[in-house]
């Protein structure tokens, strides 16, 4: 600790001395030595990774890819013809719209089964059967979650049914086809994916709160709501902000519950960023558009990465 | 010292599997198949990606091989099994990498994109080679002359009738004409028991049916005129005033717009779906999930007079261009088209053979296969779409105009403006 308060006041070697030095040559024996184990791992980033990630950039600036042999450098035309395109526009709105409702309700439906759970009023028995039922939902997989609600939403499902034999509606109600519901509806699914994500990982937050914080508040006569926003929100916030970021970004990408359910459609109502680009790609088999649009969705799940690591290394 | 060199080993192992990944790459690019031909006395493995091994019953697909390999000794097949859309995405990325399987089932929605990426090879050449006759074939579909798919199998899409439904309303014979068909429907259709004339699947995730265009087709017309979009005239204004008339009408049942191909067979083998477009791959499905439901099959109705028309769909196959076992693919080729074999796969596939000597097995004793065959051999089998680039794109942009139309976004006019302009930039460069 000494050595590192103490190096700013000694003067800086001189490049010549800093090549020479043998404080310079263990340095450079030391980093070359922990470069060498590492770089297993760097190789594999780079191939999986930073290569990928290059050569979609490097198309998103060409006239199209793979479809054609010579294609022509075109700078940033490709992105100046999707922000010109009102689906896109339309897709991208869409987008923030899907992923901001998802993870407010992830975290709300998170936290209130966390709470259920971690309450001590349940039996023992029953609160092992709720924490299994309540996690079922992450244990499918997406074409099995969109298949079980096509079933239940199609309009001769279940929920029509219920709806209809109380009177709560007229006529069957078309959950997918309807272009006003479709957007409320694959919300809805994946929100009922994903909420066992938020409860698991809260439910392990609350149980980390220390039980005098609560006692203590309880002797000063605080009710559940300040104990509620005085003691346990503060206590998980870290946690929160976390897990809010993390589910920031994978549903910025949700890909297969909107394509399985609805495709994009109708009429892209449900059209995000994620089901436009794939339909660029496999549909127009314009690829460097595609990269264009997979661009734009990497930038901003990029900038939400960075306020990610940032949190975390604050917390560090 | 020696924590410097078992870095140093480690950074070198890392190198070098990298550098092994990579020359395994450029080995696969040069040609999908393995083995140095059978002039060198080594096995030729040849690739085959197709979809069919997923869709016939378990172990069809490798016991044919294994027969094919038996008659031909020296060659190998390994087969390359996805679902069908996978295997269309996969194709197109191995098409531009230069790692396209020697041997690629694929249709006449993939094929003119493939040969346009320049990934499949001149099949004309290669029947030439081997003294093949293109005659043997039912059809020979060539792009600017030259043949790049060979159809193993052709499928039909005929009309389901559900006869019990039908005689309930009072409806006597099956209908041959829209006007029929509009009577019937509105005879047969009962909301609170759930009901419907058709289903009407328009989806825009997996666009591949053919309820819509079959009515069209039937009645002579078409949507393209020498490969060009053609939506402007009189007859696809009554076909779409036709759709939006049944929509209309509460005849066609409610979820259109995200239903699926599944789901409307599910639709018409629950006995909710009076009528239903399908191939007749569904017949043994139908019979064995409602044993106790009484269908037909025949003609879709015609605007007026007799169907004409029959919408078809095909499971074709193609050679890579990468590929360095040409010859032996196509020995594979033409032993999957042949007579005997082409009949049993047709028969294991619920389809009709590409060769046209074969007769398929399923037609023998039973009255529906048989009634759908007669419908087949007596209309035109029409794949309009087929061939044209962007085969799925054009399908989709249809279904998003038919939801437009439906919806009441959009009129007639304004959906045949709309369908002209789209398809004539995606033909125009033809």
């Amino acid at each position: 600790m000494s050595a590192t308060t103490t190096r700013p006041h000694t003067p800086l070697p001189t490049p010549e001395r800093s090549r020479t030095g043998p404080r310079s040559r263990r340095w450079w024996r030391s980093g070359l030595t922990a470069y060498g184990y590492l770089s297993p791992t760097l190789l594999v980033m780079l191939v999986m990774m930073a290569v990928p990630v290059v050569m979609v950039f490097a198309y998103s600036t060409l006239s199209n890819v793979i479809m054609v042999r010579d294609p022509e450098f075109v700078g940033l035309d490709n992105y100046a013809t999707l922000l010109g395109d009102p689906i896109f526009r339309k897709a991208l709105g869409q987008t923030g719209i899907f992923t901001v409702t998802s993870v407010v309700l992830h975290l709300v439906l998170g936290l209130t089964f966390a709470m259920m759970l971690n309450s001590g009023l349940l039996p023992r028995v029953a609160s092992a059967l709720f924490r299994v039922v309540f996690i079922l939902p992450w244990v499918f997989t997406a074409s099995i979650v969109v298949i079980l609600w096509q079933l239940l939403l199609n309009p001769n499902g279940v929920i029509n049914y219920v709806l209809q034999t109380l009177n709560l509606i007229s006529t069957r109600v078309e959950w997918f086809s309807n272009p006003a519901l479709a957007l409320g509806t694959v919300i809805f699914i994946n929100v009922w994916a994903g909420y066992p994500f938020f409860m698991i990982s809260l439910l392990a937050g609350l149980q980390g709160i220390p039980s005098d914080l609560y006692e203590a508040a309880a002797i000063d006569g605080a009710g559940w709501r300040h104990r509620f926003f005085s003691i346990t929100i503060p206590q998980l916030m870290p946690i929160i902000l976390a897990m809010a970021m993390l589910d920031f970004i994978w549903n910025l990408q949700q890909f297969p519950i909107i394509f399985l359910a609805t495709g994009g459609g109708p009429l892209n109502a449900t059209e995000t960023v994620a089901t436009y680009t794939y339909n660029l790609a496999f549909s127009k088999r314009q690829f460097s558009m595609a990269s264009a649009s997979g661009v734009v969705l990497f930038l901003i799940s990029a900038i939400v990465a960075l306020f990610y690591v940032r949190h975390q290394k604050a917390r560090d | 010292m020696h924590r410097r060199s078992t870095a140093f080993v480690t950074a070198a192992a890392a190198v070098a599997l990298v550098l092994a990944g990579c020359s395994a790459g450029d080995d696969s690019g040069s040609g999908s198949g393995s083995g140095s031909g059978s002039g060198s006395g080594e096995d030729v493995t040849l690739d085959f990606s197709q979809w069919w091994e997923v869709e016939l019953g378990e172990g069809v697909m490798r016991d044919l091989m294994d027969r094919f390999e038996e008659e031909h000794p020296g060659i190998k097949v390994n087969l390359i099994s996805n679902p069908y859309s996978a295997t269309v995405d996969l194709q197109t990325t191995a098409a531009a990498t230069g790692t396209l399987a020697d041997i690629v089932a694929i249709n006449g929605a993939s094929v003119y994109d493939l040969q346009d990426q320049g990934a499949i090879t001149d099949l004309s050449a290669l029947m030439d080679d081997a003294g093949f006759d293109p005659a043997e074939l039912v059809s020979n579909d060539q792009i600017d002359g030259v043949t790049y798919m060979v159809r193993a199998l052709n499928f039909a899409y005929p009309m389901y009738y559900n006869t019990d439904l039908l005689e309930e309303a009072g409806i006597d014979g099956l209908p041959t004409t829209w006007d029929e068909f509009d009577t019937a429907a509105a005879a047969v259709t009962d909301p609170d028991s759930n009901v419907y004339a058709w289903s009407l699947p328009i989806n825009v995730q997996s666009p591949a049916g053919f309820d819509s265009q079959s009515w069209l087709w039937a009645s002579g017309d078409r949507m393209l005129e020498d490969r060009q979009a053609n939506f402007e005239t009189p007859e696809i204004a009554e076909w779409l005033e036709f759709l939006k008339g049944q929509y209309d009408g509460g005849y066609v049942t409610p979820g259109a717009f995200t239903q699926q191909e599944q789901q409307k067979v599910e639709e018409f083998t629950a006995g909710r779906n009076a009528f239903m477009i399908g191939s007749l791959a569904h017949i043994a499905g139908i019979r064995e999930a409602n044993p106790d439901l009484n269908f037909s099959i025949g003609s879709v109705p015609a605007q007026e007079g007799e169907s004409t028309g029959i919408a078809g769909a095909s499971w074709g196959l193609g050679i890579a261009e990468n590929s360095e076992n040409k010859e032996e693919a196509w020995e594979l080729v033409q032993w999957l088209v042949s007579e005997d074999v082409n009949s049993e796969l047709a028969g294991e596939a619920t389809g009709f053979p590409g060769n046209a000597a074969s007769v398929p097995g399923f037609v023998d004793g039973d009255e529906l296969y048989q009634k759908a065959f007669d419908v087949y051999s007596s209309s035109e089998f029409v794949t309009e779409l087929e061939g044209l680039p962007l085969a799925l794109d054009l399908n989709r942009n249809l279904n998003e105009n038919l939801v437009r139309l439906l919806q009441g976004e959009a009129d007639v006019p304004e959906t045949q403006e709309s369908l002209q302009t789209y398809w004539t930039d995606v033909l125009g460069g033809e």
